[in-house]
């Protein structure tokens, strides 16, 4: 299996080194995982390079989560070398399946979360682009909504909008287009964007959207029954 | 400041259950100090229960009580003279009837008599409380006067208060102590859920770790510190023991808490 250095955007996007993060960003060797009798991940050989934009894409039960999992250190492989970049170094967020919103808080509030007051100069500041954010995915007019009141595309929302408020150097999400229709995965899917053009965010994305991989230009990672099949640029797939 | 003000949000999200669970905190940690307060206070009153010997004293109702008790209250070594009411003199019959051991019905007896208890100082030597009966002989005269038996000063008593003293000092604080410890560490299991929330999502979306053990050192130091501060004016040293009991309590969740913590949905 070859290691993959195709940079999904060329411009203006900063790359790794600029961003101050070592170029091999994240590095699985051989790594196998196995949940009692499923093999979750089988021998998966993988690098992600800081600034990249990479979609884990597979059927369901294919060991996309898990992959996730394991590069946000959230798993141990049985088996395999995992190299994670140090926390201190490299900040990652994350938007899990279910999402960890609190319920009983209104949008607004699961939002301050996000409320890092060594990234932010200010209080003022971080309103300023919450409301921001808000906006360009359309939910400012919500955000004083209770999020158990809240429909399940407005809570994946607010969890991405979360997600990207703490300014991570590296954006893992696991199907967050799963409640959103085609026109909001598309906008979310420009903005993820935005982020690795701009900020030089790496952005890692698990999804079976095939509308959505149609039209990507970044990195695909296929995986079928926890063996990596293809990494590559989508138009080859 | 982070850790110390997320504390308080994070138990404070419900007011009442903030209130409840810093109120246990108290509890908890003001417990190690109260058992010597609570020692001391029982202990003056088994000491209140605790008396001198005493003995009875009927005298001719001709003459004056009142002069004789205030003749023998001068005296060194007499603690108390109860001037006995008409049903006193009569329950203080009866016992002197008992200590006689004649055999006489009550009724046949003359009434004409004022009673007087006379309770020595603890610990009166035996030749001075002799010295004192003698007095009270040549004041009223010995046709006048019949006085019973001295009542013992009580070693029971004694002994009864230096076994309390111990069973509060080894087991009545240690229990309240324990009581308390149980009740603040379910009431912490009980309202958990939202300070590991709350520490859970500061972990994940900001820049920092170990956020649940800084949290819980912030607020725990705090109420510790503010009670043992507050409770060591109100009721002076502590039992240490019993503190190194709540210091122990504390730790062992914080323990708990360094390690990385799951969202509980």
């Amino acid at each position: 299996m070859n290691f993959q250095q195709t940079p999904s955007f060329s411009g203006q996007r900063l790359t790794g080194t600029q961003a101050g993060i070592s170029k091999n960003l994240f590095r699985l060797e051989d790594v196998s995982i196995r949940f009692g009798s499923i093999q979750a991940l089988s021998n998966v050989k993988l690098a992600i390079e800081s600034g990249e934009v990479v979609f884990v894409t597979g059927a369901s039960g294919a060991g996309k989560t898990t992959l996730l999992r394991v590069l946000s250190g959230d798993v141990k492989p049985d088996t395999g070398k995992v190299s994670t970049p140090s926390p201190k170094k490299c900040f990652i967020s994350k938007v899990f399946q279910d999402l960890r919103l609190e319920m009983n808080k209104t949008c607004e509030q699961n939002l301050w979360a996000s409320y890092d007051s060594s990234i932010y100069d200010n209080k003022k500041e971080f309103k300023k682009d919450l409301e921001e954010l808000a906006s360009v995915l359309g939910f400012d007019n919500r955000l004083d909504l209770k999020v158990k009141d809240a429909n399940g595309g407005l809570k994946q929302k607010v969890a991405i909008a979360r997600a990207l408020l703490a300014k991570p150097d590296v954006f893992i999400a696991d199907e967050p287009t799963a409640s959103l229709d085609s026109g909001n995965a598309r906008r979310l899917f420009e903005i993820l964007n935005i982020y690795n053009v701009r900020k030089g965010m790496t952005v890692i994305w698990a999804s079976h959207n095939k509308e959505l991989v149609k039209n990507f230009s970044g990195r695909i990672v296929h995986l079928d029954n926890g063996k990596l099949i293809y990494t590559g640029h989508a138009c080859f797939i | 400041m982070f850790y110390l003000s997320n504390f308080f949000k994070s138990f404070f999200h419900h007011p009442a259950r903030g209130i409840v669970f810093v109120l246990a905190t108290v509890l908890f940690v003001g417990s190690a100090f109260v058992t010597t307060k609570v020692e001391k206070s029982l202990l003056k009153g088994v000491a209140k229960m605790e008396k001198g010997a005493s003995f009875f004293a009927l005298i001719d109702s001709k003459e004056n009580n009142s002069r004789v008790a205030r003749k023998l209250r001068e005296l060194p070594g007499v603690e108390k003279v109860k001037v006995l009411s008409k049903s006193d003199v009569s329950s203080s019959l009866d016992e002197l009837l008992k200590t006689l051991n004649v055999g006489v019905s009550r009724d046949l007896i003359d009434l004409s008599f004022s009673g007087l208890q006379i309770e020595f100082q603890k610990g009166l030597p035996q030749r001075s409380q002799n010295l004192i009966r003698d007095y009270l002989t040549r004041l009223v005269g010995a046709d006048k006067l019949t006085m019973g038996a001295v009542n013992r000063e009580s070693s029971d008593v004694k002994k009864k208060r230096g076994s309390f003293a111990v069973m509060i000092r080894t087991y009545l604080g240690p229990i309240i102590t324990a009581f308390a410890g149980l009740f603040w560490f379910v009431l912490f299991i009980i309202f958990r859920k939202d300070f590991i929330r709350s520490t859970y999502l500061a972990e994940q979306f900001q820049r920092r770790s170990n956020v649940p053990a800084k949290t819980l050192t912030a607020g725990f130091a705090l109420l510790f510190f503010g009670t043992c501060t507050a409770m060591y004016f109100l009721t002076g040293l502590p039992q240490v023991s019993q503190l190194l009991f709540v210091i122990t309590t504390m730790f062992m969740i914080l323990v708990v808490h360094v390690r990385r913590i799951e969202w509980e949905s």
